[in-house]
């Protein structure tokens, strides 16, 4: 589904991401952990296309297309969604017609019908179930005065709404209490399938407790440096990220922390 | 034809300049004291800090028919329909081109000592609603809106007894048909007097159904009595060569509470002074305003609200849309005299700027006497953030839509504070409509 070749990239004169492998097949969900800095989230916001983060070289092939050459509200309707780390306030913009309005953008795309709001809200309640929201949800302005936890089941609503090929949650599991943790995450764990594949980008093991990962690979300096099952994400919980760090960032690190 | 005094080689200016004492009419008074005042304040210029940015020179030189009158005919009427909001259940009183249209007006129920009649009327019985008036007067700053009280055609006058609630709310149509090719001006006078404890809603509804020029000049005075409360909505959809002077005045007693609500969309050039005067302690107001300026629109909003009495609570919330080279200015001042403890005044301006030739004044001002009183101002300018539109693109929805949705909420904040859904559901349209052709 994802094809990702000696990606790099960054954000202004800044080079982040320094050279990234990375295959993911439908039906597989690939954890990507690292320390601060590595690169995790631009290569979460590379894949949904953030004008900000500028491809220097690489490919990244999406169901054989390719992606960099594609607008970011083209990925979307080809099915690829990011759940943002910090979702965006949107005042004065109701939620349901903002769900409405992304999911009949899809099936336009697709050729479908668009959906009228009265069936829509019948549809979208069954999916407010999955990440239990209240359905006066739908009637307050996207995100604005949300709590942290409310505006990450947010992000899990659109993508229950939208059930996008290839989900990239980008630190989904931060801010989150246990039981929002847990919501959110059995929210995830629903929209799981056969014929899509997710890739969560999280600092902690905590959230792999919750959404067991094929393959975990660590970021650090904008390389992955391992890869594994989820027993690697274990060993990095135990033993931190050091380890597995090179031995010249190793002492870099270390200089940091004196 | 030959109803219509029509001459179209006279502009506003000359108007004004011929104006000269006035013979014997039943409200002679108030239109001595409209001369005096005007004569007072002279012409505005642009060397006047509240007419700055103000494009003097075009009001003043539009060409200006003296007089009409005249059936509104079946064709108008028909355009008009729409626009009567039969739906929701309101009072309605139509002035079209300047004159009162009997045929689009309807008084369903007024409870009892209510008063709903011709301003003209009303001064011709009642000659101290006449000495109030003038009274006024003499305190205008706009030196327009106090021609206004000399040139006006006519008007309407309200008043709501003691204790009284209106049944219905007010609609009043004020609509431009246009007229066989003559440039128009209007000049109407609005008197509102809300008793102690008294309630009204009105919807001032401004609509130009033409592309051709007009001015229309409108002067709106209310008074709001100890412990009665007004909710207004100002509601301006003009045709593109409009010039609109709106002038509204509110002067609230003891405890009085005003919602005013306004939405300006259309018109070449549109200038509402706003003016409140806390004249009794612990009243209270809230302005809410937007306006939409497309091509060479231009708004001016000039908002003046006195703390002349301790106890009083303002606050204003204006929002801006400009694309094109439309023109937006909020001129803002709170005063706080000395005696006006325990004020509490609240100013905030947002402009959104959607193309690299349209222009925002904000300017929020503060004049305090008092030294025991909260005013916090503030004032932002800017694009559609980068963020925002990421954030829905990344959802599927197009550029052109995600502005569009990042537009229309900026809006929809201050429209969706419209209780009438017929009145709000044809702004929304008519925003939509607007916004959509300020995004692509």
């Amino acid at each position: 589904m994802l094809e990702i070749k000696n990606l790099k990239a960054g954000i202004g004169n800044v080079q982040i991401l320094k050279g990234i492998d990375l295959d993911i097949k439908a039906g597989e969900v690939h954890a990507i952990m690292g320390p601060n800095g590595s690169g995790k989230s631009t290569l979460a916001k590379v894949l949904a296309g953030d004008p900000k983060v500028e491809v220097t070289s690489g490919t990244i092939r999406y169901l054989g297309g390719d992606l960099t050459a594609m607008e970011a509200d083209v990925r979307a309707r080809a099915g690829v969604f990011m759940a943002f780390q910090y979702p965006i306030e949107i005042p004065g913009v109701n939620n349901a017609s903002f769900l409405r309005m992304a999911f009949n953008a899809k099936r336009k795309q697709n050729g479908e019908e668009e959906m009228d709001p009265l069936e829509f809200d019948e549809f979208v309640k069954q999916k407010m179930k999955i990440v239990e929201i209240s359905p006066d949800f739908l009637m307050r302005s996207v995100n604005a005065g949300f709590s942290g936890g409310e505006k990450k089941r947010n992000e899990i609503l659109q993508m229950a709404v939208l059930s996008p090929k290839l989900a990239v949650l980008d630190e989904t599991d931060s801010g989150l209490d246990v039981d929002a943790l847990r919501i959110v995450a059995s929210g995830v764990n629903q929209l799981r399938s056969k014929e899509n594949a997710i890739l969560l980008v999280t600092h902690y093991q905590r959230l792999l407790n919750y959404i067991v990962p094929d393959f975990v690979h660590i970021l650090s300096n904008g390389k992955i440096i391992k890869s594994g099952d989820k027993s690697l994400a274990l060993e990095v919980e135990e033993k931190g990220y050091d380890w597995l760090l090179p031995c010249s960032e190793q002492t870099i690190r270390g200089t940091e922390r004196k | 034809m030959s109803a219509h005094q029509l001459d179209d080689s006279k502009t506003y200016r000359d108007l004004l300049s011929a104006l000269k004492p006035p013979p014997q009419t039943s409200w002679q008074s108030l239109q001595q004291a409209s001369l005096a005042r005007f004569q007072a304040l002279g012409f505005p210029t642009r060397h006047h800090e509240g007419w700055k940015y103000v494009p003097v020179e075009r009001i003043l030189n539009t060409a200006c028919a003296e007089k009409l009158s005249g059936v509104v005919s079946d064709k108008g009427q028909a355009l008009l329909k729409p626009y009567f909001l039969e739906k929701t259940n309101f009072e309605r009183i139509a002035f079209v081109d300047g004159m009162l249209d009997q045929s689009s007006s309807v008084i369903k129920h007024l409870p009892a000592g209510v008063r709903l009649i011709s301003l003209a009327a009303a001064l011709e019985e009642q000659k101290d609603l006449q000495e109030r008036l003038a009274a006024r007067l003499t305190e205008e700053p706009n030196a327009l809106a106090a021609a206004n009280g000399f040139q006006f055609q006519d008007g309407v006058y309200l008043f709501v007894p003691k204790h009284q609630k209106l049944t219905l709310p007010i609609h009043l149509l004020i609509a431009q048909l246009g007229h066989h090719g003559n440039a128009l001006s209007q000049h109407l006078r609005f008197a509102v007097e809300l008793a102690d404890d008294a309630q009204a809603e009105i919807v001032c509804d401004h609509l130009g159904m033409t592309e051709q020029s007009y001015l229309s000049n409108t002067v709106f005075e209310f008074t709001v009595g100890r412990h009665a409360r007004l909710k207004c909505f100002n509601i301006e959809r003009h045709g593109r060569a409009a010039i609109h002077l709106n002038a509204m005045r509110f002067f609230l007693k003891e405890d009085a509470r005003l919602d005013l609500l306004s939405y300006s969309h259309g018109g070449i050039t549109t200038r509402n002074d706003l003016h409140v005067t806390f004249e009794g302690p612990n009243a209270s107001c809230y302005l809410k305003g937007l306006a939409v300026m497309n091509d060479d629109s231009q708004t001016f909003q000039h908002v003046h609200v006195k703390h002349q009495v301790p106890n009083c609570t303002s606050r204003q919330v204006f929002k801006n849309i400009a694309a094109g080279r439309g023109v937006t200015e909020v001129n803002s001042l709170v005063h706080m005299v000395r005696d006006a403890q325990k004020s509490d005044s609240h100013q905030l301006i947002r402009n959104l700027l959607l193309s690299p030739a349209a222009h925002a004044y904000a300017r929020p001002q503060l004049k305090i006497y008092a030294d025991d009183v909260k005013a916090a101002h503030g004032a932002a300018t800017g694009q559609l953030g980068r963020e925002e539109l990421f954030y829905l693109k990344s959802r599927g929805l197009s550029e052109k839509m995600a502005r569009f949705v990042l537009t229309y909420g900026f809006a929809e904040e201050i429209v969706e504070d419209i209780p009438f859904p017929t009145i709000r559901s044809q702004i929304e349209t008519d925003m939509k409509n607007e916004i959509e052709k300020l995004v692509t």
